[in-house]
């Protein structure tokens, strides 16, 4: 049907389903360039934030009027920062400080509001770690949510396009209705645990529950740096018998620099399966679903009741370098010590 | 104009009425990209 309704209405920007998840292929065929205003009819639209576009999802009714009006109606959002500083600890990521921000100040903390990733932090980690953190903002209920708007994000976007951008950035004087100060020094990898992104608790605490399944993907931790982090750790290691660890590249792009890398052999030799690129087993759309009773170590951003399979199932999200190390032990376990 | 935060700023470049606003204002607004999906097809509109 789609590619029927492609065809009719002449659109050139069409990727099938070799290409991946939509918010890992857009920004790597140069769609989201800064400045832009996008929106998407997937609700983690958000990540394009990352990229300095203020980018949200809407319902099919909206996306329509967009399609076909070229403009859509917006309520102004309040804006928030997140001013975030300190060195991430070896093998804490900036998936385990957006946990961290939802366990603290509850999945609604930004609800129709933009917010704003700001500090030393931010601007040290890489496009694909701040991408991670605009993605997972919408759980919080961001309308927009903007990484660092810098040289990294220009150089980034410039490989994609050629198309003129310019980065937006803050009046100094501007207004937030909230500033948050973190300091991630010291983090704890942190576990969202069933059935909310917001019952957030440290690893230490949650430590040792034996898993069934350890899924590596999706639009917020399927990029190539997740699956080199997860490598590192299983590198000539055997995954737990216990486990099935399912490895979903975010696009083609990376499953074949993973493949080019040896980061595939790594994994496959270690016992991983590694599936075609796309949102795999996230909402159970493509293998791993969990059956009554199982539980699985997830890098994807939800972890509702039954949106990986059976309602009696539990899903916990962490890192990559957790959902790794998690599956080499059989139970969740803190990366740090690998 | 008052100053503004990177979405306030995105907005009113976008925004078709010219004049300025505040948080809790209804604007309308050029989008510059759609994107849709069914399954794993994605549509994106580059304007």
């Amino acid at each position: 049907m789609i590619r029927n309704f492609v065809k009719k209405q002449g659109i050139k920007n069409f990727y099938d389903i070799r290409e991946g998840i939509c918010h890992q292929v857009l920004p790597e065929k140069g769609h989201t360039r800064p400045g832009m205003l996008i929106i998407g009819g997937d609700s983690h639209t958000t990540t394009y934030g990352a990229f300095n576009a203020a980018s949200c999802g809407v319902g099919n009714t909206d996306l329509f009027y967009g399609y076909v009006k070229g403009e859509l109606w917006f309520r102004v959002p309040e804006s928030i920062k997140f001013n975030i500083t300190g060195k991430l600890p070896y093998n804490v990521t900036s998936k385990d400080v957006i946990i961290k921000i939802a366990g603290d100040y509850t999945a609604e903390v930004a609800t129709y509001k933009s917010i704003e990733f700001t500090g030393e932090t931010m601007e040290n980690i890489s496009i694909a770690s701040r991408m991670t953190m605009s993605n997972f903002a919408l759980e919080l209920g961001a309308k927009f949510a903007f990484g660092v708007p810098d040289q990294r994000v220009v150089d980034w976007v410039k490989m994609r396009t050629n198309k003129p951008f310019e980065l937006v950035k803050p009046d100094p004087d501007a207004i937030y209705a909230e500033t948050y100060e973190i300091d991630v020094s010291n983090l704890e990898p942190q576990i969202s645990c069933p059935h909310t992104v917001d019952n957030v608790k440290p690893i230490s605490e949650v430590a040792g529950t034996k898993i069934n399944q350890a899924f590596l993907g999706s639009c917020t931790n399927g990029r190539y740096e997740d699956l080199e982090m997860a490598a590192k750790i299983l590198q000539e290691q055997t995954i737990h018998d216990d486990v099935r660890m399912i490895v979903t590249p975010a696009s083609k792009e990376v499953w074949l620099q993973a493949a080019k890398s040896g980061i595939s052999e790594t994994l496959i030799n270690a016992g991983a399966i590694i599936t075609n690129p796309g949102c795999g087993a996230c909402f159970g759309a493509l293998g791993g679903l969990l059956g009554p009773g199982e539980k699985c170590i997830s890098s994807a951003n939800r972890n509702f009741q039954g949106r990986m399979g059976s309602a009696a199932a539990e899903v916990y999200l962490g890192s990559p370098a957790t959902v790794a190390a998690s599956a080499l032990k059989g139970k969740i376990t803190d990366p740090r010590g690998f | 104009m008052s100053s503004k935060t990177i979405a306030e700023k995105i907005l009113a470049s976008h925004s078709l009425s010219g004049t300025d606003f505040k948080p809790g204002d209804i604007i309308n607004a050029k989008l510059d990209l759609i994107m849709s999906h069914i399954g794993t097809g994605k549509v994106v509109l580059d304007f």
